[in-house]
């Protein structure tokens, strides 16, 4: 398709069209919670009154969403520095298994993506409480979310690890490094960034994970599970505020992810 | 498989009965080998002979399914590649591209806690040795091909290893940079004194190099000598169609006397006296066997049918037949010939005048003195 | 490839193979514990028995009885089922021609493309659905904006509150979704490849069809698979913009969970789904097998 100029040169223009078409179709829910919650008035509709902040300042003042944002920020950390290294160690041990066996395996670790939410949260609920006879709680929807963050993660560390050539370690053990001197002075340098890259997507994930988190839950509601209650019950503007603090972090998030990682698909 | 003794010094490098296996394939069989201190020496051979495998299990990357290797008379077999005291120069380089030339060039010093100013002043030396000063704080990704060589190169001599290795570390070069840093190699290695053990493909390469070669083909080591015992008394088919190109005619024994035979190329019709006579040394050549004649097409003069040139005499070969095709490459002219009995010989020609009046078509006698033919032993 | 760190023996490549992989270990015994422990675990409760408000370790099938012969549980999955192969349909065909045109037209601008698709889709997901009902309601964006411009006299009602709204919804969420494997697949594509069929008088749909296509069907078919799945399964879409008429297999399942603890049954239902899902998405891997040749 990278014709001669002279003939597509006129083309061009509809392909651009879609494009931004499909784009503006993707980005235009965040773009009308974002407007929205600057919103002065209570109404969700056009036209917008004022800009305003109130509702941002209600949400401060809300303790229970200073809870939840407590509790959501301790599960995304936690969920960073569990599944972060957890996912570099099967990415790495992934890289000495022969090809077959490692598409076999790597199948299976993807399976937290290719299973719906919604049976992954029933299955645990019912292992937590009706198997392991735990309470529902933040410590459970943290299992959860390091379940669903380690595939992420895994994902990006396997390109970042497959793209190392394991020859600089040899050169290194040849100039009198042991295999953990190598490891330290010259893969991990390396790796770093898809690290902590993937730590991010780890948080990420974590951050904005509802449907696991709402079942083994328990009363320790997170911010997504918060907006989740309050949307059922009315349309209540603070909502949109609360919508853009939790789009503005995810999305933070993953630019910052992405740019470490250097998506390359 | 032949042997070369150490002499009177302990060799720097002493493989012996060597094996190694991948699954099916036998990469490395049975080899034993001396390498000498101080010596350059080089592993040469087709891809996939075993020269690679043999240089890493000296390196310690690879670990011999049977055998020994010593290093100094060190028996090192089980030594993990960070104790040994060689190095590797790796073909692709290797650079560790998160770091500036000098940190590269340094690891090894840094390791074995080698404190300033004497790691500075080592990584300077080697850089200079190598021609590479002023690209100390150069990042290693932001060199060109030979710069990076030269940067490996200089990485493995600072530890003064008590030999140096060399895999096929000019390969990624272009003609004319591989031929300067072939020059700067051979100038290093008589500086430094150090032991290079050097693999490579290239003949050529190995015979301006080495000090001795060793020859490798489907992981048996064939031939062990200098270049020039290499190229003129070849030890069996492969190493002599290997190093340099020869021209093999089959025949039949007729007469031996006095160890020298006259053979009668194959196909050759019964007439008495033959007309095409081939004189060779054959000290083991007994009447009515099937030998092959080997000579080096550089030998091979051609000469006008009838004329008699001044050193003929009853000892050269002489072959009657036809110019088939001449060949200019520019240093030298390649003269194509078909024999009577269908069999093809190159010849190869310096200067243009041995061959006035020597065009396509043209019926020629091929001819080459007696010193310049030999026997070729059969194939291992 | 080599090893990095040769063993201290010289063992046989396959030992080393297995000892050198065990960094992950970790990762696997977790997997083992918290996912394949559950999900076997609610197999299991799928044939348990729920009397008394409490589910109890007897063995029964009723729950399966239960999941294939009511009718309203049948209709909601059919419906179910309809909307999720809608909207993988309209998935797959936004996300194709997407994917190639950032791959194949702009080459020199797919990263960034890419890289946004990939912000949309780590842009939250509830705040996503959440915001179609400011967009599609009575009073939303969409209508306020047409009936302030004149073109009709009164807001649509049937905007929200419908499968269409749950389609919508779905769609917009899960275009970055199939994009992800489709994208990928496309880079493996060389355009080299493409440019040789034309040179040999393929015209441009040609091409598509006859390279492109098959060449990235293996990512299409993985594309459809997860956007299928995460379609028939979703609960939050059609709790929040489905209403009466668009109540979908998955918010049936949660209220088993949630609101009831009907587990046994609740299982049941969810292995009942994912066997008509897994069946489906059989049936769609054929066809795209048959269109990729």
């Amino acid at each position: 398709m990278i014709a001669p100029r002279r003939r597509h040169q006129r083309r061009p223009w509809a392909a651009a069209v879609f494009m931004a078409a499909v784009l503006a179709f993707l980005f235009a829910p965040l773009v009308v919670v974002v407007a929205f919650s600057f919103n002065s008035i209570p109404r969700m509709s056009l036209p917008m009154a004022g800009f305003s902040l109130e509702w941002y300042q209600g949400l401060i003042d809300d303790p229970e969403v200073r809870q939840a944002l407590g509790r959501t920020v301790t599960a995304a950390i936690i969920t960073a520095l569990v599944a972060g290294p957890m996912g570099v160690l099967a990415a790495i041990g992934l890289q000495r298994l022969s090809v077959r066996v490692r598409t076999t395996v790597m199948g299976v670790l993807l399976l937290p993506i290719a299973v719906p939410g919604l049976l992954l949260a029933i299955a645990l609920a019912v292992y937590w409480q009706g198997v392991l006879g735990q309470r529902y709680s933040l410590g459970a929807a943290i299992i959860g979310h390091i379940l669903l963050a380690l595939p992420f993660v895994i994902l990006t560390m396997n390109a970042a690890v497959s793209g190392f050539r394991f020859s600089l370690l040899e050169a290194s053990r040849d100039l009198g490094a042991t295999p953990w001197q190598a490891f330290r002075t010259i893969m991990l340098p390396l790796i770093r960034p898809a690290m902590i890259g993937s730590a991010l997507l780890a948080a990420a994930v974590s951050l904005d994970e509802f449907i696991v988190t709402l079942f083994v839950g328990g009363r320790e509601t997170t911010l997504p599970v918060l907006v989740w209650g309050r949307i059922q019950r009315s349309v209540d503007p603070s909502l949109n505020a609360l919508a853009t603090v939790l789009l503005v972090a995810t999305t933070i998030l993953a630019l910052l992810a992405a740019r470490r990682t250097s998506v390359r698909a | 498989m032949s042997q070369a003794t150490a002499g009177g010094d302990r060799p720097a490098i002493s493989i012996e009965r060597v094996t190694r296996q991948f699954g099916d394939v036998i990469a490395v069989d049975d080899i034993s080998l001396d390498i000498r201190e101080g010596e350059f020496f080089s592993l040469l051979g087709p891809s996939g002979c075993g020269k690679t495998t043999t240089l890493r299990m000296m390196a310690g990357f690879e670990l011999p399914d049977s055998g020994t290797i010593r290093l100094q008379g060190v028996d090192v077999t089980d030594t993990p590649p960070n104790r040994r005291n060689v190095n590797l120069v790796f073909q692709h380089y290797e650079l560790f591209p998160h770091m500036t030339v000098a940190q590269n060039v340094g690891y090894g010093l840094r390791l074995r806690r080698v404190r300033e100013p004497e790691l500075t002043e080592r990584v300077m030396a080697a850089l200079r040795l190598v021609r590479a000063e002023g690209l100390e704080t150069r990042g290693a990704k932001q060199l060109s091909g030979g710069q990076q060589q030269r940067v490996a190169l200089a990485r493995a001599i600072v530890n003064r290893p008590a030999a140096l290795l060399l895999d096929e570390p000019l390969s990624a070069l272009d003609v004319k940079l591989r031929q300067q840093m072939q020059l700067e190699l051979k100038q290093i290695q008589t500086q430094l004194g150090t032991t290079f053990v050097y693999v490579t493909h290239d003949q050529e390469e190995a015979l301006l190099l080495s000090d001795r070669i060793g020859v490798m083909d489907g992981g048996r080591l064939l031939q062990v000598a200098t270049p020039r015992e290499l190229y003129e008394r070849p030890a069996t088919a492969f190493v002599a169609d290997f190093v340099g190109s020869l021209d093999v005619i089959p025949g039949r024994v007729l007469d031996v006397h006095d160890g020298i035979a006259l053979v009668v190329p194959t196909g050759t019709a019964e007439v008495d006296p033959p007309n095409a006579r081939i004189v060779v040394r054959a000290p083991d050549a007994q009447p009515g066997s099937v030998v092959k004649v080997a000579v080096r097409p550089e030998r091979v003069a051609l000469l006008s049918v009838g004329a008699h040139p001044r050193d003929a005499d009853i000892w050269t070969t002489t072959i009657p037949g036809r110019v088939e095709r001449i060949i200019y490459l520019g240093n030298l002219t390649r003269v194509v010939t078909s024999t009577g009995t269908g069999q093809m010989v190159t010849s190869e020609h310096i200067s243009d005048e041995h061959l006035a009046g020597v065009t396509e078509g043209t019926d020629i006698h091929v001819t080459w003195p007696l010193a310049a033919g030999f026997i070729l032993p059969e194939r291992p | 490839m080599t090893t990095a760190v040769p063993a201290g023996g010289g063992g046989g490549s396959r030992r080393r193979s297995v000892i050198a992989a065990t960094p992950l270990a970790p990762a696997v015994l977790y997997f083992l514990a918290f996912l394949v422990g559950p999900l076997v675990v609610l197999v299991v409760f799928s044939v348990f028995t729920f009397r008394d408000l409490q589910w109890l370790p007897e063995l029964t099938f009723d729950n399966y009885v239960q999941a294939l012969t009511d009718l309203s549980y049948r209709a909601i999955v059919l419906r179910t089922l309809g909307v999720a192969l809608a909207v993988t349909s309209i998935v797959l065909l936004l996300a194709y021609p997407f994917s190639y045109i950032a791959t194949f037209v702009f080459p020199r601008r797919r990263q960034v493309v890419f890289f946004l698709v990939l912000v949309t889709l780590f842009g939250s997901y509830l705040v996503r659905i959440y915001a179609w009902r400011t967009i599609l309601g009575a009073e939303g964006v969409i209508n306020a904006t047409l009936v302030g411009v004149g073109l009709i006299g009164e807001p649509i009602r049937g905007l929200l509150n419908s499968p269409l709204a749950v389609g919508i919804a779905l769609t917009n969420f899960l275009v970055p979704l199939a994009v992800l494997p489709i994208y990928s697949a496309m880079q493996n594509v060389s355009p080299a490849l493409l440019e040789a069929s034309r040179d040999l008088g393929a015209g441009r749909w040609q091409v598509i069809r006859g390279v492109a296509l098959p060449l990235t069907m293996p990512g299409v078919r993985v594309a459809a698979a997860f956007t299928f799945i995460a379609a028939a399964s979703d609960f939050a879409t059609p709790a929040l913009l489905g209403g009466a008429g668009g109540r979908m297999a998955g918010g049936a399942i949660q209220r088993e969970f949630g609101t009831t603890l009907n587990w046994p049954l609740g299982a049941a239902l969810a292995i009942t789904l994912i066997g008509a899902v897994v069946l489906v998405i059989g049936g769609i891997w054929w066809v795209l097998g048959r269109i990729g040749r």
